[in-house]
């Protein structure tokens, strides 16, 4: 009854669901990317660290990497190359020596890597990324924020339309 | 591939700090708002955020935020967890956000597979990584933070000992 009563309470907080657009200063758009998503399990952490080395060897530039774990021990990465790399990224993975370690691999050969400046932690900026996004049934393939910034990767076929959405509760010149 | 040590900016370090981890929670903007909106009207920021896949349709939403915030807001959480629908939510805590910054990151291959193979041959735990062009935000628990500070220190180069 108590967790009821705060769920009616929470729901009663969203407030209004069409607030004034937020002010940016700055949406960059990445060159042309590729996207990779695996699993590995904790215990194959080092399988994360040896293709990165390879990467390297290889002069693969990553300009986006997220690593979380998941449920169940896992450890989730996503991470984008630059799109004249992504065939050298996906031979990488397919070597024997990963093929046991890595699961769920899904490979997206044209995206974009969206940056928002600025963002100072605010839960408002990413609630309203997300919230109108998913309103448009648009796929974010993977988010994560550092210094001053939200980034967010969508698929080059998609931008369009993200921007036209993020247009709606987000203003920058 | 890797010669000299990289020049960074001064490491910044947020400790006090919990990790929440929304685990298969499924795709919709109700969520979101949700979420984002409780953590705005209570005034909490976000110190880092990584959102991923999570298996099947679900993704997982990863949120670092001050541990007096999330003492504030732990009578709610498990509601909050109920209302967007998340299957899990895991606590981390005390963590660490140790903030990797350096010029022209974006532009040299070799800088995380370096990071990485040292902080993983070193038994450093990186609960979280978020970087994105000349920016790494690391997420570690706080017991192994002297530990990690160390290992970057060997890698990188700080501006005090050049």
């Amino acid at each position: 009854m108590a967790t009821d009563s705060r769920i009616v309470d929470i729901f009663k907080r969203l407030g209004d669901e069409t607030p004034p657009p937020i002010r940016l200063s700055r949406l960059l758009e990445s060159p042309v990317q590729g996207y990779f998503s695996f699993v590995v399990q904790k215990g194959d952490r080092g399988t994360v660290a040896r293709i990165l080395e390879l990467l390297g060897d290889a002069s693969v530039n990553l300009r986006f990497i997220s690593e979380h774990p998941g449920g169940n021990g896992e450890v989730r990465i996503q991470l984008c190359c630059d799109a004249e790399a992504q065939q050298t990224v996906v031979e990488i993975f397919q070597r024997a020596e990963f093929a046991r370690a890595i699961r769920e691999f899904r490979h997206v050969d044209a995206v974009v890597i969206l940056s928002l400046y600025p963002f100072s932690g605010q839960p408002q900026v990413a609630g309203r990324v997300f919230a109108i996004l998913r309103k448009r049934h648009i796929e974010i393939l993977s988010a994560n924020t550092a210094t001053s910034v939200f980034s967010l990767i969508v698929s080059l076929g998609d931008l369009a339309s993200v921007i036209a959405s993020l247009k709606q509760v987000f203003i920058w010149q | 591939m890797i010669g000299a040590p990289f020049d960074i900016f001064p490491l910044k370090i947020t400790t006090s700090q919990a990790l929440l981890a929304f685990v298969g929670q499924p795709v919709g903007d109700h969520a979101s708002r949700i979420l984002f909106g409780y953590l705005h009207h209570h005034g909490i920021t976000i110190t880092c955020l990584v959102e991923g896949p999570g298996g099947g349709e679900h993704r997982t939403l990863l949120l670092v935020i001050s541990e007096g915030a999330l003492h504030e807001a732990e009578r709610e959480l498990q509601a909050l967890r109920t209302a967007i629908e998340a299957k899990a939510l895991m606590i981390e805590k005390p963590v660490a956000v140790i903030r990797i910054l350096g010029p022209h990151f974006d532009i040299r291959p070799g800088i995380a597979g370096m990071l990485y193979g040292r902080l993983e041959k070193a038994g450093i735990e990186v609960l979280v990584n978020s970087t994105t062009g000349t920016t790494s935000l690391l997420v570690v628990h706080e017991t192994q933070l002297e530990k990690t500070r160390r290992e970057l220190t060997a890698i990188f180069r700080l501006p005090k000992s050049r």
